[in-house]
Protein backbone atom coordinates (compact mmCIF):
# COMPACT_ATOMS: atom_id res chain seq x y z
CA UNK A 1 0.00 0.00 0.00
CA UNK A 2 1.09 3.30 -0.73
CA UNK A 3 1.11 6.40 1.53
CA UNK A 4 -2.02 7.73 2.64
CA UNK A 5 -1.66 11.44 3.77
CA UNK A 6 -5.64 10.68 5.34
CA UNK A 7 -7.21 7.79 5.76
CA UNK A 8 -10.59 7.62 7.39
CA UNK A 9 -11.99 4.47 8.75
CA UNK A 10 -16.33 4.18 8.62
CA UNK A 11 -16.52 8.16 9.73
CA UNK A 12 -19.86 9.57 10.98
CA UNK A 13 -21.28 12.27 12.14
CA UNK A 14 -24.62 12.79 13.41
CA UNK A 15 -26.97 15.96 14.15
CA UNK A 16 -29.94 15.45 16.16
CA UNK A 17 -30.12 12.04 15.11
CA UNK A 18 -29.94 12.34 11.36
CA UNK A 19 -26.71 11.06 9.96
CA UNK A 20 -24.66 13.69 8.23
CA UNK A 21 -22.09 11.30 7.44
CA UNK A 22 -22.43 7.85 7.39
CA UNK A 23 -19.39 5.71 7.05
CA UNK A 24 -17.18 7.61 4.88
CA UNK A 25 -13.56 5.57 4.45
CA UNK A 26 -11.46 8.13 3.07
CA UNK A 27 -7.80 7.33 0.71
CA UNK A 28 -5.82 10.26 -0.40
CA UNK A 29 -2.74 9.42 -1.37
CA UNK A 30 0.49 11.79 -1.22
CA UNK A 31 0.65 14.17 -3.96
CA UNK A 32 -2.95 13.96 -5.17
CA UNK A 33 -5.28 16.81 -5.82
CA UNK A 34 -8.31 14.87 -4.44
CA UNK A 35 -11.88 16.24 -5.05
CA UNK A 36 -14.67 15.85 -2.90
CA UNK A 37 -17.58 15.94 -5.02
CA UNK A 38 -21.39 15.93 -3.80
CA UNK A 39 -24.15 18.30 -4.23
CA UNK A 40 -25.59 20.65 -1.54
CA UNK A 41 -25.80 19.29 1.88
CA UNK A 42 -24.31 16.00 0.76
CA UNK A 43 -21.91 16.27 4.01
CA UNK A 44 -18.80 17.69 2.37
CA UNK A 45 -18.03 19.88 5.03
CA UNK A 46 -18.92 18.30 7.63
CA UNK A 47 -16.07 15.56 6.64
CA UNK A 48 -13.99 18.30 6.50
CA UNK A 49 -14.42 19.73 9.76
CA UNK A 50 -14.06 16.02 11.33
CA UNK A 51 -10.79 15.79 9.35
CA UNK A 52 -9.64 19.66 11.02
CA UNK A 53 -10.83 18.48 14.38
CA UNK A 54 -13.21 21.38 14.43
CA UNK A 55 -16.56 18.62 14.94
CA UNK A 56 -16.18 15.67 16.74
CA UNK A 57 -17.10 12.29 15.03
CA UNK A 58 -19.74 10.14 16.22
CA UNK A 59 -18.24 6.95 15.84
CA UNK A 60 -15.09 6.39 12.95
CA UNK A 61 -11.72 7.15 13.16
CA UNK A 62 -9.25 9.83 11.34
CA UNK A 63 -5.70 9.16 10.35
CA UNK A 64 -3.74 11.86 8.76
CA UNK A 65 0.19 11.56 8.19
CA UNK A 66 -0.42 8.56 9.75
CA UNK A 67 -1.22 9.93 13.20
CA UNK A 68 -4.60 9.53 14.71
CA UNK A 69 -6.61 12.52 14.69
CA UNK A 70 -7.70 14.21 17.45
CA UNK A 71 -5.66 12.54 19.71
CA UNK A 72 -2.28 13.99 17.48
CA UNK A 73 -4.10 17.41 16.90
CA UNK A 74 -1.77 20.06 16.92
CA UNK A 75 1.39 18.04 15.52
CA UNK A 76 -0.61 16.95 12.93
CA UNK A 77 -2.67 20.23 12.40
CA UNK A 78 0.88 22.14 11.92
CA UNK A 79 1.19 20.61 8.59
CA UNK A 80 -2.37 21.53 7.15
CA UNK A 81 -3.42 24.52 5.44
CA UNK A 82 -7.80 25.02 5.64
CA UNK A 83 -9.99 27.32 4.36
CA UNK A 84 -13.25 25.82 5.13
CA UNK A 85 -17.04 27.60 4.12
CA UNK A 86 -16.11 31.20 3.72
CA UNK A 87 -13.30 32.60 4.47
CA UNK A 88 -12.26 34.43 8.11
CA UNK A 89 -10.33 37.83 8.53
CA UNK A 90 -10.12 40.39 11.02
CA UNK A 91 -12.29 42.98 8.68
CA UNK A 92 -10.52 46.05 10.94
CA UNK A 93 -7.44 44.94 10.17
CA UNK A 94 -5.30 44.95 6.80
CA UNK A 95 -4.35 41.95 4.56
CA UNK A 96 -0.82 41.84 5.71
CA UNK A 97 -2.07 42.10 9.22
CA UNK A 98 -4.48 39.29 8.95
CA UNK A 99 -1.56 37.45 7.69
CA UNK A 100 1.04 38.47 10.39
CA UNK A 101 -1.51 36.88 12.73
CA UNK A 102 -1.06 33.51 11.21
CA UNK A 103 2.69 33.97 10.48
CA UNK A 104 3.05 34.47 14.02
CA UNK A 105 1.34 31.66 15.33
CA UNK A 106 3.67 29.65 12.66
CA UNK A 107 6.72 31.40 13.72
CA UNK A 108 7.22 32.26 10.43
CA UNK A 109 9.46 35.43 9.42
CA UNK A 110 7.89 38.19 7.53
CA UNK A 111 9.32 37.08 4.17
CA UNK A 112 6.48 34.31 4.61
CA UNK A 113 3.83 37.17 4.39
CA UNK A 114 4.81 38.88 1.44
CA UNK A 115 6.00 35.44 -0.37
CA UNK A 116 2.11 34.84 -0.08
CA UNK A 117 0.68 37.91 -1.00
CA UNK A 118 2.61 37.54 -4.54
CA UNK A 119 1.17 34.04 -4.88
CA UNK A 120 -2.46 34.85 -4.46
CA UNK A 121 -1.61 38.42 -6.04
CA UNK A 122 -2.76 40.61 -3.22
CA UNK A 123 0.18 42.63 -2.66
CA UNK A 124 -1.04 45.85 -4.22
CA UNK A 125 -3.97 45.46 -1.61
CA UNK A 126 -1.69 44.11 1.10
CA UNK A 127 -2.26 47.55 3.62
CA UNK A 128 -6.05 48.17 2.80
CA UNK A 129 -8.59 46.80 5.75
CA UNK A 130 -10.03 43.81 4.56
CA UNK A 131 -13.43 45.13 5.16
CA UNK A 132 -13.00 46.85 1.69
CA UNK A 133 -11.73 43.96 -0.11
CA UNK A 134 -13.80 42.81 -2.64
CA UNK A 135 -15.16 39.07 -2.24
CA UNK A 136 -13.01 37.81 -5.06
CA UNK A 137 -9.84 39.39 -2.72
CA UNK A 138 -11.31 38.13 0.67
CA UNK A 139 -11.40 34.39 -0.95
CA UNK A 140 -7.54 35.02 -2.01
CA UNK A 141 -6.75 36.17 1.66
CA UNK A 142 -8.13 32.92 3.34
CA UNK A 143 -6.12 30.79 0.41
CA UNK A 144 -3.27 33.11 1.74
CA UNK A 145 -3.64 32.08 4.91
CA UNK A 146 -4.46 28.32 4.29
CA UNK A 147 -0.69 28.58 2.28
CA UNK A 148 1.71 30.57 4.42
CA UNK A 149 3.36 27.83 6.14
CA UNK A 150 3.70 25.80 3.03
CA UNK A 151 1.48 23.07 4.36
CA UNK A 152 1.82 19.16 3.25
CA UNK A 153 -1.16 19.21 3.44
CA UNK A 154 -4.16 21.60 1.95
CA UNK A 155 -8.17 21.34 2.96
CA UNK A 156 -10.02 23.97 0.72
CA UNK A 157 -14.15 23.71 0.72
CA UNK A 158 -15.35 24.99 -2.05
CA UNK A 159 -12.64 27.69 -3.27
CA UNK A 160 -14.13 29.11 -6.23
CA UNK A 161 -17.84 29.93 -4.68
CA UNK A 162 -18.62 33.23 -6.28
CA UNK A 163 -15.64 33.78 -7.93
CA UNK A 164 -15.57 35.02 -11.50
CA UNK A 165 -14.06 32.98 -14.02
CA UNK A 166 -11.30 34.79 -13.90
CA UNK A 167 -10.57 33.99 -10.22
CA UNK A 168 -11.64 30.70 -10.97
CA UNK A 169 -9.29 30.08 -13.57
CA UNK A 170 -6.50 31.58 -11.28
CA UNK A 171 -7.66 29.50 -8.05
CA UNK A 172 -7.38 26.47 -10.76
CA UNK A 173 -3.63 27.21 -11.66
CA UNK A 174 -2.52 27.70 -8.38
CA UNK A 175 -3.94 24.33 -7.25
CA UNK A 176 -2.09 22.55 -10.02
CA UNK A 177 0.87 23.86 -9.04
CA UNK A 178 1.05 23.20 -5.22
CA UNK A 179 2.06 19.50 -5.58
CA UNK A 180 5.24 20.19 -7.53
CA UNK A 181 5.20 23.97 -5.88
CA UNK A 182 5.17 22.77 -1.87
CA UNK A 183 5.18 19.13 -2.40
CA UNK A 184 0.86 19.43 -1.15
CA UNK A 185 -1.60 17.24 -1.26
CA UNK A 186 -4.72 19.09 -1.88
CA UNK A 187 -8.27 18.00 -0.25
CA UNK A 188 -10.51 20.61 -2.43
CA UNK A 189 -14.43 19.62 -2.65
CA UNK A 190 -17.20 21.05 -4.57
CA UNK A 191 -20.60 20.50 -6.21
CA UNK A 192 -19.42 21.03 -9.91
CA UNK A 193 -18.07 17.89 -11.66
CA UNK A 194 -16.48 19.75 -14.48
CA UNK A 195 -14.54 22.04 -11.79
CA UNK A 196 -13.17 18.54 -10.29
CA UNK A 197 -12.55 17.38 -13.81
CA UNK A 198 -10.32 19.94 -14.10
CA UNK A 199 -7.69 19.67 -11.65
CA UNK A 200 -8.42 16.25 -9.97
CA UNK A 201 -6.51 13.33 -9.89
CA UNK A 202 -8.26 11.60 -7.64
CA UNK A 203 -12.20 11.84 -6.75
CA UNK A 204 -14.67 10.99 -4.21
CA UNK A 205 -18.39 11.74 -4.62
CA UNK A 206 -20.77 11.66 -1.65
CA UNK A 207 -24.34 12.00 -1.60
CA UNK A 208 -26.43 12.00 1.32
CA UNK A 209 -23.56 11.16 3.63
CA UNK A 210 -22.35 8.06 1.59
CA UNK A 211 -19.28 7.57 -0.70
CA UNK A 212 -20.78 6.70 -3.80
CA UNK A 213 -17.46 6.43 -5.65
CA UNK A 214 -14.01 6.57 -4.80
CA UNK A 215 -10.36 6.45 -7.00
CA UNK A 216 -8.77 7.84 -9.30
CA UNK A 217 -10.57 10.22 -11.85
CA UNK A 218 -9.13 7.74 -14.91
CA UNK A 219 -11.17 5.39 -13.50
CA UNK A 220 -14.31 7.28 -13.17
CA UNK A 221 -13.55 8.58 -17.18
CA UNK A 222 -13.61 5.05 -17.93
CA UNK A 223 -17.48 4.82 -16.49
CA UNK A 224 -18.02 7.40 -19.55
CA UNK A 225 -19.60 5.00 -22.26
CA UNK A 226 -21.61 5.68 -25.54
CA UNK A 227 -24.63 3.66 -26.62
CA UNK A 228 -25.94 2.80 -29.74
CA UNK A 229 -30.00 3.33 -30.39
CA UNK A 230 -31.64 1.92 -33.05
CA UNK A 231 -35.30 1.93 -34.06
CA UNK A 232 -36.06 -1.09 -35.78
CA UNK A 233 -39.53 -2.94 -36.99
CA UNK A 234 -39.03 -6.14 -34.63
CA UNK A 235 -36.94 -5.38 -31.76
CA UNK A 236 -37.61 -8.20 -29.50
CA UNK A 237 -36.40 -10.44 -32.76
CA UNK A 238 -33.27 -8.73 -33.09
CA UNK A 239 -32.37 -8.58 -29.17
CA UNK A 240 -32.63 -12.43 -29.57
CA UNK A 241 -30.68 -13.09 -32.50
CA UNK A 242 -27.60 -11.29 -30.98
CA UNK A 243 -27.88 -12.40 -27.56
CA UNK A 244 -24.98 -14.64 -28.02
CA UNK A 245 -22.59 -11.73 -28.82
CA UNK A 246 -22.51 -10.90 -24.88
CA UNK A 247 -23.02 -7.32 -25.29
CA UNK A 248 -24.63 -5.52 -23.36
CA UNK A 249 -28.31 -4.66 -25.10
CA UNK A 250 -31.23 -3.81 -23.14
CA UNK A 251 -34.72 -3.67 -25.84
CA UNK A 252 -38.40 -2.07 -25.78
CA UNK A 253 -41.04 -1.81 -28.24
CA UNK A 254 -39.56 0.17 -30.39
CA UNK A 255 -35.54 -0.56 -30.41
CA UNK A 256 -32.65 -2.18 -28.96
CA UNK A 257 -29.97 -0.12 -27.06
CA UNK A 258 -26.18 -1.65 -27.37
CA UNK A 259 -23.35 0.08 -25.10
CA UNK A 260 -20.32 0.46 -26.67
CA UNK A 261 -16.89 -0.72 -25.70
CA UNK A 262 -14.78 -1.60 -28.09
CA UNK A 263 -13.67 0.04 -31.40
CA UNK A 264 -14.67 -2.19 -33.93
CA UNK A 265 -17.91 -2.93 -32.26
CA UNK A 266 -20.43 -0.73 -34.23
CA UNK A 267 -19.44 -2.59 -37.75
CA UNK A 268 -19.53 -5.61 -36.10
CA UNK A 269 -23.39 -4.92 -34.67
CA UNK A 270 -23.91 -3.92 -38.26
CA UNK A 271 -23.41 -6.81 -39.75
CA UNK A 272 -25.60 -8.84 -37.26
CA UNK A 273 -28.53 -6.33 -38.33
CA UNK A 274 -28.02 -6.52 -41.83
CA UNK A 275 -31.39 -8.81 -42.45
CA UNK A 276 -33.63 -6.35 -40.33
CA UNK A 277 -35.32 -3.37 -41.20
CA UNK A 278 -33.59 -0.66 -39.24
CA UNK A 279 -35.41 2.78 -39.01
CA UNK A 280 -33.27 4.63 -37.49
CA UNK A 281 -29.60 5.01 -35.67
CA UNK A 282 -28.78 7.24 -33.36
CA UNK A 283 -25.56 7.12 -30.80
CA UNK A 284 -25.61 8.71 -27.21
CA UNK A 285 -23.09 9.37 -24.81
CA UNK A 286 -23.04 9.27 -21.10
CA UNK A 287 -20.96 11.40 -20.17
CA UNK A 288 -19.15 11.92 -16.87
CA UNK A 289 -21.66 14.85 -15.94
CA UNK A 290 -24.62 12.06 -16.66
CA UNK A 291 -22.99 9.65 -14.27
CA UNK A 292 -23.08 11.86 -11.69
CA UNK A 293 -26.45 13.14 -11.58
CA UNK A 294 -27.44 9.44 -11.62
CA UNK A 295 -25.71 8.34 -8.84
CA UNK A 296 -26.67 11.89 -7.24
CA UNK A 297 -30.28 11.33 -8.03
CA UNK A 298 -30.60 15.13 -9.52
CA UNK A 299 -32.39 14.92 -12.89
CA UNK A 300 -30.88 17.04 -15.55
CA UNK A 301 -33.20 19.55 -16.67
CA UNK A 302 -34.33 19.79 -19.82
CA UNK B 1 6.47 19.97 25.74
CA UNK B 2 8.90 21.67 29.15
CA UNK B 3 7.16 25.10 31.00
CA UNK B 4 9.11 27.29 29.31
CA UNK B 5 8.37 26.50 26.05
CA UNK B 6 4.64 26.82 27.19
CA UNK B 7 5.25 29.46 28.57
CA UNK B 8 6.56 31.73 25.25
CA UNK B 9 3.79 29.70 23.48
CA UNK B 10 1.58 31.18 25.38
CA UNK B 11 2.87 34.86 25.65
CA UNK B 12 2.89 34.52 22.31
CA UNK B 13 -0.57 33.17 21.90
CA UNK B 14 -1.30 36.48 24.10
CA UNK B 15 0.39 39.27 21.89
CA UNK B 16 -1.42 37.70 18.77
CA UNK B 17 -4.73 38.10 20.11
CA UNK B 18 -4.10 41.21 21.32
CA UNK B 19 -3.48 42.15 17.48
CA UNK B 20 -6.72 41.30 16.93
CA UNK B 21 -8.02 43.92 19.51
CA UNK B 22 -10.02 47.19 18.26
CA UNK B 23 -9.48 50.50 19.24
CA UNK B 24 -12.70 50.35 20.73
CA UNK B 25 -11.66 47.70 22.90
CA UNK B 26 -8.99 49.88 24.36
CA UNK B 27 -10.90 52.81 24.87
CA UNK B 28 -14.05 51.03 26.36
CA UNK B 29 -12.10 50.32 30.17
CA UNK B 30 -10.96 53.76 30.06
CA UNK B 31 -13.90 55.63 29.76
CA UNK B 32 -15.69 52.97 32.06
CA UNK B 33 -12.96 53.73 34.30
CA UNK B 34 -13.87 57.81 34.05
CA UNK B 35 -17.36 57.15 34.12
CA UNK B 36 -17.30 55.64 37.72
CA UNK B 37 -14.83 58.38 38.73
CA UNK B 38 -17.00 61.03 37.74
CA UNK B 39 -20.65 59.10 39.25
CA UNK B 40 -19.10 57.81 42.25
CA UNK B 41 -17.72 61.86 42.95
CA UNK B 42 -21.28 63.33 41.65
CA UNK B 43 -23.02 60.92 43.97
CA UNK B 44 -20.93 62.15 46.97
CA UNK B 45 -20.78 65.33 45.81
CA UNK B 46 -24.99 65.85 45.64
CA UNK B 47 -25.86 63.56 48.59
CA UNK B 48 -23.11 62.43 51.11
CA UNK B 49 -20.86 65.66 51.03
CA UNK B 50 -22.92 67.35 54.03
CA UNK B 51 -22.74 64.35 56.06
CA UNK B 52 -20.55 63.43 58.92
CA UNK B 53 -18.24 61.48 57.01
CA UNK B 54 -16.71 64.27 54.96
CA UNK B 55 -14.59 63.14 52.21
CA UNK B 56 -14.44 59.73 53.64
CA UNK B 57 -18.35 59.09 52.85
CA UNK B 58 -16.62 59.27 49.37
CA UNK B 59 -15.97 55.38 49.78
CA UNK B 60 -19.56 54.66 50.65
CA UNK B 61 -20.94 56.34 47.02
CA UNK B 62 -18.12 54.22 45.86
CA UNK B 63 -19.70 51.21 47.21
CA UNK B 64 -22.89 51.63 45.54
CA UNK B 65 -21.39 51.73 41.89
CA UNK B 66 -18.34 49.70 41.72
CA UNK B 67 -19.56 46.38 41.11
CA UNK B 68 -22.14 46.95 38.52
CA UNK B 69 -19.30 49.33 36.86
CA UNK B 70 -17.22 45.93 36.76
CA UNK B 71 -20.12 44.12 35.61
CA UNK B 72 -21.00 45.71 33.13
CA UNK B 73 -17.52 47.13 31.80
CA UNK B 74 -17.14 43.19 31.40
CA UNK B 75 -19.78 42.22 29.99
CA UNK B 76 -19.22 45.04 27.25
CA UNK B 77 -15.40 43.92 26.67
CA UNK B 78 -16.42 39.99 26.55
CA UNK B 79 -19.00 40.90 23.37
CA UNK B 80 -16.48 42.62 22.26
CA UNK B 81 -13.10 40.22 22.24
CA UNK B 82 -15.19 37.14 21.50
CA UNK B 83 -17.93 39.16 18.95
CA UNK B 84 -14.62 40.20 16.71
CA UNK B 85 -14.12 35.91 16.60
CA UNK B 86 -17.60 35.26 15.64
CA UNK B 87 -17.86 38.31 12.79
CA UNK B 88 -14.83 37.19 11.59
CA UNK B 89 -15.74 33.55 11.37
CA UNK B 90 -12.49 33.89 13.38
CA UNK B 91 -13.11 30.20 15.48
CA UNK B 92 -12.73 27.92 12.35
CA UNK B 93 -9.70 29.03 11.61
CA UNK B 94 -7.78 29.26 14.59
CA UNK B 95 -9.04 26.09 16.31
CA UNK B 96 -7.99 24.58 12.57
CA UNK B 97 -4.30 25.99 13.76
CA UNK B 98 -1.49 24.34 15.64
CA UNK B 99 -2.86 25.81 19.18
CA UNK B 100 -4.02 24.26 22.41
CA UNK B 101 -7.75 24.97 22.74
CA UNK B 102 -7.62 25.57 26.14
CA UNK B 103 -4.35 27.96 25.81
CA UNK B 104 -6.64 29.94 23.48
CA UNK B 105 -9.76 29.98 25.69
CA UNK B 106 -7.38 30.92 28.72
CA UNK B 107 -5.66 33.79 26.87
CA UNK B 108 -8.65 35.35 25.54
CA UNK B 109 -10.45 35.71 29.06
CA UNK B 110 -6.61 36.61 30.13
CA UNK B 111 -7.49 39.73 27.63
CA UNK B 112 -10.81 40.61 29.38
CA UNK B 113 -9.14 40.46 32.63
CA UNK B 114 -6.39 42.53 31.21
CA UNK B 115 -8.26 45.32 29.84
CA UNK B 116 -10.60 45.52 33.32
CA UNK B 117 -7.41 45.61 35.15
CA UNK B 118 -7.11 48.91 33.19
CA UNK B 119 -10.21 50.03 33.90
CA UNK B 120 -9.33 49.77 37.71
CA UNK B 121 -5.90 51.89 37.53
CA UNK B 122 -7.68 54.42 35.44
CA UNK B 123 -10.37 54.83 37.91
CA UNK B 124 -7.49 54.82 40.80
CA UNK B 125 -5.28 57.33 39.55
CA UNK B 126 -7.94 59.48 39.11
CA UNK B 127 -9.05 58.63 42.33
CA UNK B 128 -6.08 59.82 44.37
CA UNK B 129 -4.87 62.52 42.01
CA UNK B 130 -8.36 64.19 42.81
CA UNK B 131 -8.07 63.54 46.08
CA UNK B 132 -5.01 65.07 46.64
CA UNK B 133 -6.32 68.69 44.42
CA UNK B 134 -9.34 68.49 46.52
CA UNK B 135 -7.79 67.71 49.94
CA UNK B 136 -5.25 67.53 52.38
CA UNK B 137 -6.90 64.73 54.67
CA UNK B 138 -4.95 61.44 54.31
CA UNK B 139 -5.63 58.95 51.42
CA UNK B 140 -6.81 55.78 52.71
CA UNK B 141 -4.84 53.83 49.67
CA UNK B 142 -4.70 50.39 50.71
CA UNK B 143 -8.40 50.56 51.34
CA UNK B 144 -8.88 52.20 47.88
CA UNK B 145 -7.09 49.53 46.03
CA UNK B 146 -8.73 46.76 48.25
CA UNK B 147 -11.85 47.87 47.42
CA UNK B 148 -11.23 48.26 43.37
CA UNK B 149 -9.21 45.06 43.33
CA UNK B 150 -11.09 42.21 45.32
CA UNK B 151 -14.05 43.84 43.76
CA UNK B 152 -12.64 43.03 40.35
CA UNK B 153 -11.64 39.60 41.61
CA UNK B 154 -15.31 38.66 42.93
CA UNK B 155 -16.59 39.62 39.25
CA UNK B 156 -14.47 36.86 38.07
CA UNK B 157 -16.82 33.58 38.91
CA UNK B 158 -19.55 36.11 36.24
CA UNK B 159 -17.06 36.83 33.80
CA UNK B 160 -16.38 33.37 32.96
CA UNK B 161 -19.73 31.91 32.97
CA UNK B 162 -20.63 35.07 30.60
CA UNK B 163 -17.13 34.51 29.02
CA UNK B 164 -18.37 31.06 27.94
CA UNK B 165 -21.98 31.97 26.82
CA UNK B 166 -20.38 34.68 24.43
CA UNK B 167 -18.71 32.07 22.68
CA UNK B 168 -21.39 29.50 23.09
CA UNK B 169 -24.19 32.12 21.55
CA UNK B 170 -23.10 33.14 17.97
CA UNK B 171 -25.85 35.98 18.56
CA UNK B 172 -24.45 38.13 20.87
CA UNK B 173 -27.91 39.75 22.31
CA UNK B 174 -28.16 37.08 24.60
CA UNK B 175 -25.10 36.78 27.12
CA UNK B 176 -25.48 41.04 26.48
CA UNK B 177 -29.13 40.52 28.22
CA UNK B 178 -28.34 37.47 30.64
CA UNK B 179 -25.39 40.03 31.56
CA UNK B 180 -27.02 43.36 32.46
CA UNK B 181 -30.17 41.85 34.40
CA UNK B 182 -26.90 39.68 36.35
CA UNK B 183 -25.21 43.06 36.88
CA UNK B 184 -28.95 45.07 37.96
CA UNK B 185 -29.49 42.03 40.42
CA UNK B 186 -26.09 42.45 41.89
CA UNK B 187 -26.97 45.33 43.37
CA UNK B 188 -30.11 43.53 45.34
CA UNK B 189 -28.48 40.36 45.81
CA UNK B 190 -25.48 40.87 48.33
CA UNK B 191 -28.15 43.16 50.56
CA UNK B 192 -30.56 40.73 50.78
CA UNK B 193 -31.21 39.08 54.10
CA UNK B 194 -31.78 35.57 52.13
CA UNK B 195 -28.70 34.13 52.94
CA UNK B 196 -28.22 31.45 50.55
CA UNK B 197 -28.47 34.19 47.78
CA UNK B 198 -25.47 35.46 48.95
CA UNK B 199 -23.89 31.94 47.12
CA UNK B 200 -24.80 33.00 43.82
CA UNK B 201 -21.42 34.37 41.85
CA UNK B 202 -23.70 37.71 41.21
CA UNK B 203 -23.52 38.60 45.05
CA UNK B 204 -19.80 38.33 45.79
CA UNK B 205 -18.54 41.62 44.15
CA UNK B 206 -20.84 43.48 46.91
CA UNK B 207 -19.55 41.23 49.43
CA UNK B 208 -16.03 41.65 49.09
CA UNK B 209 -15.94 45.19 49.90
CA UNK B 210 -13.51 45.97 53.26
CA UNK B 211 -16.48 47.82 54.53
CA UNK B 212 -17.84 44.14 55.85
CA UNK B 213 -15.61 42.14 57.92
CA UNK B 214 -15.89 38.95 56.67
CA UNK B 215 -15.06 40.01 52.95
CA UNK B 216 -12.04 37.97 53.06
CA UNK B 217 -14.34 34.94 53.50
CA UNK B 218 -16.47 35.58 50.10
CA UNK B 219 -12.96 36.84 48.51
CA UNK B 220 -11.63 33.37 48.93
CA UNK B 221 -15.17 31.67 47.75
CA UNK B 222 -14.97 33.85 44.41
CA UNK B 223 -11.29 32.52 43.95
CA UNK B 224 -12.42 29.03 44.64
CA UNK B 225 -15.57 28.97 42.16
CA UNK B 226 -13.51 30.70 39.69
CA UNK B 227 -11.28 27.96 39.43
CA UNK B 228 -14.20 25.64 39.35
CA UNK B 229 -15.44 27.52 36.74
CA UNK B 230 -12.67 27.76 34.70
CA UNK B 231 -12.22 24.37 34.33
CA UNK B 232 -15.61 23.12 33.58
CA UNK B 233 -15.96 25.57 30.74
CA UNK B 234 -12.26 24.89 29.32
CA UNK B 235 -13.61 21.69 29.35
CA UNK B 236 -16.96 22.64 27.70
CA UNK B 237 -14.69 24.45 24.88
CA UNK B 238 -12.16 21.55 24.44
CA UNK B 239 -15.33 19.43 23.08
CA UNK B 240 -17.28 22.10 21.46
CA UNK B 241 -18.11 21.12 17.98
CA UNK B 242 -17.87 24.38 15.90
CA UNK B 243 -20.60 24.41 13.27
N1 LIG C 1 -25.29 22.01 12.95
C1 LIG C 1 -26.08 21.21 12.24
N2 LIG C 1 -27.24 20.77 12.77
C2 LIG C 1 -28.05 19.96 12.09
N3 LIG C 1 -27.79 19.52 10.85
C3 LIG C 1 -26.66 19.91 10.26
C4 LIG C 1 -25.73 20.79 10.93
N4 LIG C 1 -24.68 21.01 10.11
C5 LIG C 1 -24.95 20.31 8.98
N5 LIG C 1 -26.12 19.66 9.07
C6 LIG C 1 -26.72 18.79 8.05
O1 LIG C 1 -25.75 17.91 7.57
C7 LIG C 1 -25.88 17.69 6.18
C8 LIG C 1 -24.56 17.91 5.50
O2 LIG C 1 -24.21 19.28 5.57
P1 LIG C 1 -22.86 19.83 4.96
O3 LIG C 1 -22.77 21.25 5.32
O4 LIG C 1 -21.76 18.94 5.37
O5 LIG C 1 -23.13 19.67 3.41
P2 LIG C 1 -22.21 20.12 2.20
O6 LIG C 1 -21.92 18.91 1.39
O7 LIG C 1 -21.05 20.90 2.68
O8 LIG C 1 -23.21 21.06 1.39
P3 LIG C 1 -22.94 22.42 0.58
O9 LIG C 1 -22.50 22.04 -0.80
O10 LIG C 1 -24.32 23.05 0.55
O11 LIG C 1 -21.94 23.23 1.33
C9 LIG C 1 -26.98 18.63 5.71
O12 LIG C 1 -28.15 17.86 5.51
C10 LIG C 1 -27.17 19.59 6.83
O13 LIG C 1 -28.51 19.95 6.94
MG1 LIG D 1 -20.45 22.89 2.44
Amino acid sequence: MMNNIIETHDLCCQFNRIKSVDKINIQIPEGAIYGFLGPNGAGKTTTLKMLLGLLNPSSGSIKIFGEKMPTNRISILREIGSLIESPSFYGHLSGYKNLKIFASIYGLPNSAIEDVLNIVELTPHANRPVKHYSFGMKQRLGIAIALIHKPKLLILDEPTNGLDPAGIQQIRDLIKRLPTLYNTTVLISSHLLSEVEQIATHVGIIHGGKMLFQDAFDVLRKQQTSYLIIDLEDPSKAYQSMQKTGWDITVNHTAISIRLDTPGQKTKIFECLKNFNIINVKEKHRSLEDIFLDWTGVKKEV
Amino acid sequence: MDWSEERSMIWNLFKIEGMKLKRITWITPILSGLLLLIVTIGEWYLFFREGEGGVYASFNALYLFVSISFLLTGNLLITMVVGTEHESKGWKQFLAAPLSKSHLYMVKLAWVVALILVQGFVFIIGWALIWHVYTTDPLPFLFLLKQVFYCIIATLPVLIIQFYLSIAFENQAIPITIGVLGAIASLFLARSQVNWLHYLPWSYPGLVTPFLPNHIHWLQISLGISTILLLFTNWLFYNKNWN
